[in-house]
């Protein structure tokens, strides 16, 4: 009986620590391929067949139909896979994340401006808040180049011309009520 | 101004020394500190709208796997999924940016879907040592079912060493059928063998793998690697310049230059022996290390530091450590106090911890190796007491 066989299945359920290993030591190779098939030979590829593993592992009992496995398999790989794009598994990225400067660093209350927010959104092109949403939602730039089917340089340069055009909005902020106390 | 910081893309990729260079030009340039804080703001302000919009991106995960095929979601998951259809819907219309993460995950349940059908004919009911790195692991994460217990006990075959070893380049060079892994300086990768070990090679480093099947498991190394090797009946031979390295079925690393190899065991058993005289061998304990210099015999094991050794895989080897010394490696790298309930502390625990995990999977996993608990986050620090307190 091979190990996803629907008996197999539930006799793992049931609480067979033999069938529920010889289920997992089948997943295994198979997702080992799936995850470096999606993201290449990273060293992260261990951890996500572990992790994947794990959530078949606890999930298990609360698969209704044994029949669907491969179903229950799929999803688990895919939601671990996406927790990697999303940037779990970069732990250091949450340390300190330099693209999240201080809160007020500088800060803008000092300067007295009013930072126009609303406005600021209405500058950016879909494009580039398109990149941006994907960058909050933990996506690195890589992973955001190929989800939008460019370059990883060609997303840097979108993001760094809305920076500049940002910037751009601020400066003539500031320089506004200094033209009108010289005119 | 060309300042670096005009370019918000690089801000990922600073060093701490950068960073506090950022800090430094940040208190100096109050153009910089405003375009910055606007440029917080303006991605806090997107990221809280999504976060708003979309407060659970499993449902989006799910959305898109059933678009493609209704029949993978499970009842439970369906009825969660029409309950939120409205707001999801409204989320993808108001966010572009989520039609590009749907087609994501529906390249992925593809790409799953065509491996599953590839590789079930050749599933074999029977287990698959593969797995016994894979028990360790999800040993350290799911720790309150019995069966996960039981694998971090077998992980206890487990062997992890670093030798620092050598290979003459010649011999890399003129030896057919090996193929060839190569790292450039400041790259790492990990490769796949057939068997299903993997080896991460460090920077500046060379593995050729034979690729004849003779019934023999062997590599040859310059510069340095950490093996995960899968146990088998047939043993794990690393050559190189000065020395044979072989394993039965371990976890282990090995850096070579052309003068020595020097060996480190974190868990398990291996045998180190001279090149030319195999005969002259030495077997390591966990926690040793032996070298061998030259022609000479290998020297006689004394205790080694795994944790710092092997600390470039990006894993701390701790075995038979005491707790409080690992709740001390783990406060300073993650920069959070991790303290241990006194009665605690001098136990001692074994295992591999990846430092890339978030400090409360690595607190929580230190907590369940001592049949403890965890008390606290990560803003005030963790502190680690017994389960029944």
């Amino acid at each position: 009986m091979h190990a996803f066989d629907s008996d197999a299945v539930l006799q793992a359920q049931a609480g067979d620590d033999e069938a529920r290993e010889r289920l997992l030591h089948a997943l295994a190779p198979i997702l080992r391929r799936f995850f470096l098939s999606r993201i290449g030979g990273r060293p992260d590829v261990d951890d996500l067949i572990q992790n994947t593993l794990l959530r078949v592992h606890t999930g298990l009992e609360a698969l209704q139909n044994p029949a669907r496995l491969k179903a229950f398999a799929m999803k688990a790989a895919v939601f671990e896979l996406h927790d990697f794009y999303r940037g779990r598994y970069s732990g250091r990225e949450y340390l300190y994340d330099p693209d999240r400067p201080p809160a007020d660093p500088g800060g803008t209350e000092s300067a007295g401006l009013r930072v126009d927010l609303e406005r600021a959104l209405e500058a950016l092109t879909p494009k580039a808040r398109r990149i941006i949403e994907l960058r909050e939602m933990g996506y690195p730039y890589k992973d955001i180049a190929e989800m939008v089917e460019t370059t990883e340089a060609a997303v840097k340069m979108q993001v760094k011309r809305a920076f500049e055009r940002l910037r751009a909005e601020l400066l003539a902020l500031v320089l506004s009520p200094l033209s009108l106390l010289f005119s | 101004m060309n300042h670096p910081l005009y370019d918000p893309t690089l801000f990922e990729a600073l060093a701490p020394a950068e960073q506090e260079a950022l800090r430094r030009a940040l208190g100096d340039d109050a153009s910089a500190a405003d375009a910055l804080a606007l440029w917080a703001a303006l991605r806090a302000r997107l990221g809280a709208d999504l976060r708003h919009d979309l407060p659970d991106v499993d449902l989006l995960v799910l959305y898109a796997i059933g678009e493609d095929d209704p029949a993978a979601l499970a009842p439970e998951e369906e009825a969660r999924l029409i309950a939120a259809r409205p707001s999801l819907e409204r989320a993808i219309a108001a966010h572009p940016a989520l039609d590009d993460v749907i087609r994501r995950v529906r390249a992925d349940h593809a790409a799953f879907d065509a491996l599953w059908e590839e590789e079930m004919p050749a599933q074999s009911a029977e287990p698959h040592d593969e797995m016994l790195p894979v028990r360790q692991r999800a040993a350290d994460r799911a720790p309150e079912r019995p069966a996960a217990r039981r694998w971090a006990w077998r992980s206890a075959a487990a062997v992890a060493v670093v030798a620092f070893a050598a290979i003459l380049v010649f011999i890399l060079q003129r030896d057919a059928g090996f193929e060839t892994y190569e790292t450039a300086a400041g790259e790492t990768r990990t490769v796949t063998l057939d068997d299903g070990s993997t080896v991460m090679l460090a920077a500046s480093s060379r593995l050729l793998v034979e690729t004849e099947d003779n019934g023999e498991r062997r590599v040859r190394l310059a510069g340095e690697a950490l093996f995960e090797v899968v146990p088998s009946d047939e043993p794990f031979v690393v050559e190189t310049a000065t020395a044979l390295t072989t394993v039965l079925g371990t976890t282990f690393g090995v850096e070579a230059n052309e003068l020595e190899t020097d060996v480190v065991l974190a868990n398990g058993s291996v045998k180190l022996a001279t090149r030319l005289e195999p005969e002259q061998s030495v077997r390591l304990e966990p926690g040793q290390r032996s070298r061998v210099v030259g022609g000479q015999p290998p020297e006689p094991p004394v205790r080694a530091d795994v944790v710092e050794t092997l600390a470039w895989t990006g894993t701390w080897y701790f075995h038979n450590a005491p707790a409080d010394e690992v709740a001390a490696r783990f406060s300073t790298h993650y920069g959070v106090p991790i303290l241990l309930d006194p009665s605690l502390a001098a136990v001692r625990v074994g295992g591999a911890y990846s430092a890339d995990r978030p400090v409360e999977e690595s607190s929580q996993a230190l907590a369940v190796s001592l049949g403890a608990r965890t008390e606290g986050d990560a803003t005030s620090g963790f502190r680690i007491v017994p389960a029944g307190r």
